[in-house]
This record gives structure tokens, sequence and C-alpha cells, in this order.
């Protein structure tokens, strides 16, 4: 389940951090609006849409890496259980 | 049970997909730019749901803290760190966000301001929440010292909330609820509402994921202890 998660999450942040991405080769800013709005977008600075991009990419790649944290952990912790409880001596039978 | 578990996680994935994906269109798409700070103002629809996010998971550390020191359970004892874990993810997520923002619109990354200030000691409190769980063995003295220290944490939660209504701050006024000049574009609040609710359920995913890895982990040391006095 944990695995299915990371993947999808995964895919999900690689198409967050392209579309991030848009703005920083599009020649006019996304976002539906005309005329005037569209003039005042004209003059905006470029180096804004780095900032944008950077803090984007950075909330989903550390959400997935999270997630790639604890799936590797759960999976660490059940191997070693496992191994544990393999290995677990037989009980002593106390009315022995 | 645990295919009613799995059955839940499934479906709360499946919703947060495609959420998730409608999410970006809003932000990208739908939401219009801000006039005078520009592209960068979509910061805004993912900083503050994480800050919000972070209360969350803050404010469940204090009840589930309360409930270890009323109930002695150990299932408190699991929301609990499950739920700072998660929450020292977004309230980072926040500190990180704030000053890529800052930089374009301050001119400057960081400043001590009462927000800001406020926010890191918050990340303290529980990062050395979290530490504190790692250095004590003791499962029953771990959870009774960490609650005391979870309760105490939550009081910073209401300061970080307020501090820009009770002091002036360099951070932005309240957009909702704060005054005559507070409020949105009607596309801008919605495409903001729907990332607050991608972010909750994402929460929720992340929390439910790490609580079943904290359940592993006691087993572990259970079987651990099992062994020790046995041997």
């Amino acid at each position: 389940m944990i695995a299915r998660a990371r993947r999808a999450l995964g895919a999900l942040c690689v198409l967050a951090v392209l579309v991030a991405a848009v703005p920083a080769f599009a020649e006019e800013p996304a976002g539906g609006a005309a005329g005037e709005e569209r003039a005042l977008r004209a003059d905006r600075k470029p180096a804004n849409v780095p900032f944008l991009f950077s803090a984007f990419a950075l909330t989903w790649v550390a959400v997935w890496l999270y997630l790639v944290r604890i799936d590797h952990g759960q999976r660490k912790v059940a191997k070693i259980l496992e191994r544990m409880e393999a290995e677990k001596p037989p009980r002593k039978d106390s009315r022995a | 049970m645990a295919a009613e578990r799995g059955s839940i996680d499934r479906a709360l994935l499946w919703i947060l997909g495609p959420a998730m994906a409608a999410n970006l269109y809003l932000i990208f798409f739908y939401a219009p730019t801000e006039r005078t700070m520009g592209l960068v103002q979509k910061i805004f629809y993912f900083h503050v749901p994480t800050a919000w996010v972070a209360f969350l998971a803050f404010f469940l550390v204090f009840i589930g803290s309360v409930g270890v020191l009323a109930a002695r359970k150990e299932s408190w004892d699991r929301l609990a760190e499950a739920s700072a874990s998660v929450g020292v993810l977004f309230c980072s997520l926040v500190l990180v966000t704030g000053p890529i923002w800052g930089k374009p619109v301050w001119g400057i990354w960081w400043t001590w301001d009462a927000r800001l200030t406020s926010t890191l000691v918050l990340w303290f409190l529980y990062v050395g929440y979290l530490l504190l769980r790692s250095y004590i063995p003791d499962a029953s003295r771990r959870a009774t010292l960490s609650a005391i220290l979870g309760i105490i944490g939550f009081v910073d939660v209401p300061i970080v909330y307020l501090s820009i209504r009770w002091w002036r701050t360099q951070h932005p006024a309240p957009v909702f609820a704060g005054g005559e000049s507070s409020g949105l574009d009607p596309r801008m609040r919605a495409a903001f509402f729907f990332s607050l609710a991608v972010f909750t359920i994402l929460f929720v995913v992340l929390l439910r994921l790490r609580m079943r890895g904290t359940a592993l982990e006691r087993r572990a040391e259970v079987v651990l202890e099992e062994r020790r006095r046995s041997s």
C-alpha cells in the first residue's frame, strides 16, 4: 500500500514540478485574464518565476522524500520483526 | 479490520490523486495573477495550506498527549508521535516557502518579526519533541515526558496564529477576517480553499501511513523486550 502511495505521489510530484515550470518558459504568464491585467503583467519581473518554481518544487519533493523515508523505515522494521519472530525461542511451559 | 483500513487508504489515494491534479490546474490556470506581486503570489496557495496542516498536526499532538496522560492508552501516544512527525515536515515547508516568497516581495529572506520568529520557535519545539522521543528507550516514560512537552508546545500555536493580529509585523495582515482591507478575488478564494482541502487529505494520508509505521516499531520493541526478559 505504502509503495503504491509513494509511486502515485511521486508521479504527482513530477507533474506538479512540470506545471510549476510552465510559467518559466511561457512568453506570457499563465492565468486567463485580458486587457488591463495582461498589460500589468507585461512589466512583471521575470526574476519572480524561479522563486515560485523552487518553492513549488521543494514542497512536493519534500513530501515525496518523506514518504520514501516512511516506506524505507517500515520495510526495515518489518524485516527485523520478521527475523526476530522467526528466531524467537520456544516458550517455556510453566506447567512443566 | 486490516482490510477495511486498506480500503480506506486506497479510497483516500484515489481522491487525492485527481484532487492534486485539479489543484495544480486551479493554482496555475484558473486563479488570476495578483496585480502587485505577480506570479510569485501563487506560493500563497501552498504556503498557507502547509501552515494550516502544521497547526492541525500539532493540535492532534496536543489531543494525543492529553489522551496519553488521561487514559494511558498506547494508541494516543502513536497518534501524537505520527502527527508530530508529519507536522514537522509541513512546518519546515512553511519556513522554507515563506522566505522564498519574501525575497522577491520584501527584498529580504528573513526578518525577526513576531510571525516568523514564533513559527521558528514552533518548529524547534516539535523537533525537540521528536528528539526527546528518540532519546528515551522506556516506552512508558517516553510517552509521559513527550506528552508533557506536546501539551506545553501547543501553547505556541495560537501565538503564531494571532501574532499578525497582536503586533504590527513585516508579515502580511490576515487575508481572511482581517478587517476592511482583507479579502480575495472569488477565483483566488476558490483555488485557495480547494488547496486547503487537498493538503488536508494529504495530511490524513501521511498520518495514517506514519501511524502504521509507529505500530510496527512498537511491535518490534515488544518482541525485543520479551527476548531480553527470556534470555
